[in-house]
């Protein structure tokens, strides 16, 4: 991380910030740590990741397709999500496919057209006419939305990890992650 | 915007109530946060994010211009909204035209140069070199750095949004209100005292 680590001791609004994100991820991550030095801003952050992890109107399996698609080059993603991915029920070869940039065999009609509105959505060159009128035939308006702001969300959030140089996070923190999301959904 | 069916007539109810707390803080409903109504959480939640990003932060008008401009210099929908702003900010055309080419104008002062060119490379994503990093830090504390990061994500989530649901540049009159409601004196909070009437 190039800024040096913020206090939470000295800081009352950094404490809530990172008890909020620790009360619905059950850690605080190196990337939220990136943003703690603005604590009211972390806070907003928080809130919408909460959001893209607790209140769409998608499946776990579809969430998770879109945050590997949009975090497949970026290893600090893919460590955290690759597992989540796994336990929302994809295969070895499936996240192998995803992080090579393609389609995943296997998948339903719905969640492989998810697959490849999200590839051109996160490669920010428009989305082809094609492809949204066949998402737009599959899902909802409130499911395309969302879609879209969890793509979002972690294009930003992908911006810091490269910009910020956010280290790794040790493993037994990633796993604790895993295992509490696995615990159950927290709103 | 042709993408998706208008939300105050297709969404769910909450969705009008979200568009007056986003005209609240923003004087009007952009197309950018009008496509997420469907969504009215999560449109709830960046507009508070972007609502940080615009009135929260540490940084002056022309630096929090200057990060957005840069941000979204390829995009017209980003630029038709923030260029204007900025110039209200105090930059100047030639300077424009310079982050338009995705150059830092080297006319600025040194801390402003420091937060274009650390800018321009954040942007990128391919890392921000370890001498444009010493040079923002030699100019910003590290909650205006954490800012300069902060509003550079947020609008690179929103340009991922202007593109994917190609959304259309609002008619001028639109503009020029919501550039006369930049202007606007507001509190700590980024809340206007006394707000003209918003419609949604």
């Amino acid at each position: 991380m190039r800024l040096p680590e913020a206090d939470p001791a000295a800081s009352p609004a950094l404490a809530a910030a990172f008890a909020a994100f620790r009360r619905t991820r059950g850690i605080v991550s190196n990337i939220m740590k990136s943003f703690a030095h603005a604590p009211e801003g972390l806070s907003a952050i928080v809130e919408l990741g909460r959001y893209c992890r607790y209140g769409t109107d998608l499946t776990e399996l579809q969430k998770e397709l879109v945050i590997l698609i949009t975090g497949r080059g970026i290893d600090y993603a893919w460590h955290h999500h690759a597992p989540l991915g796994r336990q929302a029920g994809l295969s070895e070869a499936q996240l192998d496919a995803l992080r090579a940039g393609g389609r995943p065999e296997g998948l339903s009609e719905t969640d492989a057209a998810l697959c490849d509105y999200v590839f051109a959505y996160a490669a920010l060159k428009g989305v082809p006419q094609p492809l949204f009128d066949r998402i737009a035939a599959l899902l909802t308006p409130r499911q395309i939305t969302d879609i879209n702001i969890i793509a979002g969300y972690y294009l930003c959030i992908a911006s810091s990890i490269i910009g910020m140089e956010v280290q790794p996070d040790p493993p037994a923190l990633r796993d604790a992650g895993t295992a509490f999301h696995s615990a159950g959904e927290r709103g | 915007m042709p993408q998706l069916p208008d939300a105050l007539e297709h969404g769910p109810p909450e969705t009008r109530e979200v568009f007056r707390k986003v005209a609240a803080s923003r004087g009007f409903v952009s197309n950018l946060l009008r496509s997420l109504g469907h969504a009215p959480e999560a449109l709830n939640r960046f507009m508070a994010l972007g609502h940080y990003a615009r009135y929260g932060t540490d940084l002056s008008e022309v630096q929090r211009e200057l990060v957005v401009c840069i941000i979204g210099r390829g995009i017209a929908y980003a630029w038709a909204h923030h260029a204007p702003m900025a110039i209200q900010a105090g930059l100047t055309e030639a300077q424009m035209a310079e982050i338009k080419a995705g150059r830092t104008p080297q006319d600025l002062p040194a801390a402003e140069r420091a937060l274009c060119d650390f800018t321009l490379a954040y942007g990128a994503f391919q890392g921000v070199p370890p001498a444009a990093w010493a040079a923002l830090k030699q100019h910003f504390t590290p909650r205006q750095a954490t800012d300069i990061a902060m509003l550079a994500a947020y609008f690179l989530a929103a340009g991922s949004l202007i593109i994917g649901m190609e959304l259309e540049i609002e008619p001028p009159e639109v503009l020029a209100k919501e550039l006369a409601w930049q202007a606007i004196p507001r509190d700590a909070t980024g809340q206007v005292q006394a707000a003209p009437n918003q419609g949604v």
